[in-house]
């Protein structure tokens, strides 16, 4: 898996095609599963019991100051510095181009040293404009929900714990807008951190890491504040709470350059989890117990959805046909249960009569029900992002794979006005990724060679006009010739040994919806709760329903999968300081 | 002289905007920029060579098929523009395509410089199965410098050694010969030198390669800070200036 030439033995093992899996509305369906980079990381910390401990928690009585979490991992000792500032509510952007945030961190290696916390304390708050060590791992920041932070301290200090409805609105206390890691700002590398911080050798799980000791510092600094309010009314936030409190995202734009520009690793995410489905749908059958599994698991995937708050139309809408699809689904899979013998009969169903995103929903919950399946894909691939040329291809060759691969490319017509309308680019404010409309906005000249289908098409189009007389036979000899398609032909000829990895779509078409692009890479991550503020950015939550710090120790139960409200009586404060 | 430590990620992001921004979409900058950082990180002083080549100006990219002469298991290229981060994989490219439909090609590049700027190209042609040697004369220093590689290596061996005989006022050139078979007839042409007594002031070896590479991944690399400078004003070239309206372009 992983690497390259999966093409036929796909066919053999029932994996979707890559016209189905990879069509962007599709990706843009896709929800947390089983191995999204959260759900391992929990599974890992759990299991191995990561000692956790808060060994600085310097906060005035505001909660402002510093704090230092020390992390015993079986292979290494990290440390987790957090600066917890004012910030003025009116500089509180949820923007990659903010200045300040109510808090800053950094994930680092080794044991904590005092004296690095000058030099800490120098640059973390800075985050793009400071610099890191080469043992900093992680960089971030997060932001107050300005909604549910004050609401739970004024709560907890008067000795009542908050309405788990409201906390339900938000879902978090505060939300990342930023998180940094693989050599950013002089940080280790990649290479470095897979390597020798081994931990963390799954991609993104440092980061991820990083997102749920901020959610933790959270916990611990509203408790913090409401004690220091008042001392003797106060009580510490109940643990079903805390569990039910994420961690909140705002994802924008800068992650879709990022799943256009490495395509050997979205292949890989993908493949998986393709993998993992067609293993459930062909290696097991619905016998009660898994029946009745699955119909528990649909049944929380509707509460879960009917709990999602969010002011976008078009999501609400999404959430509430879904769920009335699920509702659909489990009747007929009650009603038909004595007749299902495979779970393809459940899986053609949805295909013939609900949405995609119901489609999706219904393939996370049947990996789900399979953890013994679909652990045996827990190991991540290791895949090395070469795209080297192949220059003896002749380029007959060449063309034929383009023919038979791009088709989706082919088919755009980029003469006509909306297929051209929009350009990538990156702004001067923090080198932000941004569109903009050609023969609108200014940029055109900067544009970012996002629009693959295009830059495809354009390839095929000067092949295929190619004089017989330049007698060009091989790719080399066509690179010499036109050395400005070196670039995407060495994506062509790597990608064509893999499965998927391109996403087919037209990202310069006027009505590209980039949200489906941030939304797929998320769900890899884990995130659910999408709640998209625009076609361009969405808020979501991290970590919600997960185990909190003091979990890591009793029995782990790998079931924080569509976490629904806990039942909680919210005037009850259970845990008094 | 002022250093910045920079990470290897840094270094690759910082050197594909400036490939960007100097060499556009005309030709393959993600690459231009890979073979700058490769040398960068193994102490071949990547970031300079780049540097020196973008105070030339770029060729459009049809002039290149002019100083092409071919025959079986020859090609003769010319860089008349002394240009050659951009160039020197296409060449590269050609020689292994004719390497794997000959058996073997000679390749002669005249008019060059930067010629160890191959070095990086080597890799491509031993994963491969195949064998190459690279060699050019520095005619100032009086420097022959000498790379080999076998199949299925991560590095050549790279030599650097002193001429005392051979120093004679030649254009700079870099030749090649990638082939499918051991390069036996370019053993008398090394050895003959080493016979004569002209010492080797500089050998890397594989080992000397990943010691510089590892070194850079566990503490990142140190540029010089005016470098670091000229590189970020020339990759910020590709920045558009912010605006309200281009503000909305990000979901404001």
């Amino acid at each position: 898996m992983g690497n390259l030439n999966h093409q036929f033995e796909a066919k053999d093992i029932g994996l979707r095609t890559p016209e189905v899996v990879m069509d962007l509305k599709r990706l843009g369906s896709f929800y947390p599963y089983k191995l999204s980079f959260m759900r391992k990381l929990i599974r890992k910390l759990m299991t191995e019991k990561w000692d956790i401990s808060l060994t600085l928690f310097n906060l005035d009585k505001d909660g402002f100051g510093e704090a230092v979490y020390e992390i015993k991992t079986p292979l290494n000792n990290f440390h987790f510095v957090v600066f917890a500032n004012f910030l003025d509510p009116e500089l509180r952007s949820d923007r990659v181009i903010a200045e300040a945030w109510d808090m800053t961190v950094t994930l680092r290696h080794g044991v904590f040293n005092p004296k690095d916390l000058i030099f800490l304390k120098e640059n973390v708050p800075l985050q793009e404009k400071g610099r890191m060590t080469s043992n900093s791992v992680v960089l971030s920041r997060a932001n107050k929900s300005s909604r549910n932070f004050d609401y739970v301290i004024n709560e907890l200090s008067s000795g009542k714990q908050p309405c788990i409805k409201k906390i339900n609105e938000v879902g978090y206390l505060y939300r990342t807008t930023a998180v940094y890691g693989s050599g950013k700002f002089g940080m280790a590398d990649w290479d470095k951190v897979k390597t020798s911080y081994a931990d963390f050798s799954e991609p993104f799980s440092a980061e991820m890491f990083s997102c749920f000791l901020i959610r933790q510092f959270s916990l611990d600094q509203a408790d913090h504040i409401a004690h220091q309010r008042n001392p003797k009314t106060a009580v510490k936030l109940n643990k079903s709470i805390k569990r039910y409190i994420g961690i909140g995202n705002a994802t924008g734009l800068g992650m879709a350059p990022f799943l256009i520009k490495h395509p050997l690793l979205i292949n890989n995410w993908i493949e998986t989890r393709e993998r993992v489905l067609a293993k459930v749908l062909n290696d097991t059958s619905p016998d009660k117990n898994k029946l009745a599994s699955f119909l528990l698991l649909v049944s929380r995937a509707i509460i879960h959805l009917n709990q999602i708050t969010t002011n976008n139309l078009t999501q609400k809408e999404i959430n509430i046909n879904v769920s009335d699809d699920l509702s659909l689904i489990a009747n007929y899979v009650t009603e038909q249960q004595d007749k299902i013998k495979k779970w393809q009969q459940v899986t053609q169903y949805v295909i013939e009569n609900f949405s995609i995103e119901a489609q999706e929903l219904i393939n996370t919950v049947l990996i789900e029900i399979y953890p013994k399946e679909a652990l045996l894909f827990e190991k991540n691939q290791e895949i090395e992002e070469i795209y080297d040329l192949v220059p003896e291809m002749k380029l007959s060759k060449l063309k034929t794979i383009i023919q038979n691969q791009y088709q989706w490319a082919l088919k755009y017509n980029f003469k006509s006005e909306n297929a051209d309308a929009i350009f990538w680019y990156r702004s001067e404010e923090k080198m932000e990724p941004r569109l903009g409309e050609r023969n609108i906005d200014k940029g055109a000249d900067k544009e970012m060679l996002i629009g693959i289908a295009r830059s495809i098409e354009q390839c095929y189009s000067t092949i295929q006009n190619l004089s017989p007389e330049l007698k060009i036979n091989n790719v080399a000899e066509f690179i010499f010739a036109h050395p400005e398609y070196r670039q995407i032909i060495r994506r062509i000829q790597t990608m064509s040994k893999t499965t998927y990895g391109e996403i087919q779509a037209n990202l310069n078409d006027k009505d590209v919806l980039p949200i489906h692009l941030l939304r797929c890479k998320l769900s890899f991550f884990g995130v659910g709760k999408f709640d998209p503020k625009s076609r361009l950015w969405v808020r979501n939550t991290m970590f919600q329903g997960a185990p909190i710090v003091s979990d890591i120790n009793n029995e782990y139960k790998d079931e924080w999968f569509f976490p629904v409200m806990p039942n909680i009586e919210s005037s009850k404060g259970n845990e008094i300081h | 002289m002022k250093f910045i430590r920079i990470s290897v990620n840094e270094s690759k992001a910082l050197l594909t905007r400036v490939c960007e921004s100097h060499y556009k979409h005309q030709y393959d900058y993600e690459d231009i920029a890979a073979i700058v950082q490769w040398l960068e990180l193994h102490d071949l002083d990547g970031i300079r060579t780049l540097l020196d080549e973008i105070k030339k100006p770029l060729q459009k990219n049809n002039t290149l098929t002019k100083h092409k002469k071919e025959s079986k298991q020859r090609l003769i290229l010319s860089d008349n523009s002394q240009n050659i981060l951009h160039k020197i994989r296409i060449f590269s490219d050609l020689t292994l395509a004719k390497c794997h439909e000959d058996g073997l090609c000679f390749t002669t590049i005249n008019n060059i410089t930067h010629q160890e700027t191959i070095l990086v190209n080597l890799k491509n042609v031993s994963v491969r199965g195949y064998h190459a040697t690279a060699w050019w004369i520095e005619t100032e220093q009086k420097h022959l410098h000498i790379a080999k590689i076998t199949p299925n290596q991560d590095y050549p061996i790279y030599k650097t050694i002193k001429l005392n005989k051979y120093a004679v006022n030649l254009q700079p050139y870099l030749n090649l010969i990638y082939s499918k078979n051991d390069i036996q007839s370019l053993k008398s042409y090394t050895s003959e030198h080493e016979i004569q007594g002209e010492s080797i002031i500089q050998k890397v070896n594989t080992h000397d390669f990943n010691e510089r590479l590892y070194q850079k991944i566990n503490d990142g690399l140190e540029i010089k800070f005016d470098h670091y400078q000229q590189l970020t004003r020339i990759a910020d070239l590709i920045l558009v200036e912010a605006s309200e309206k281009s503000r909305q372009g990000a979901g404001e």
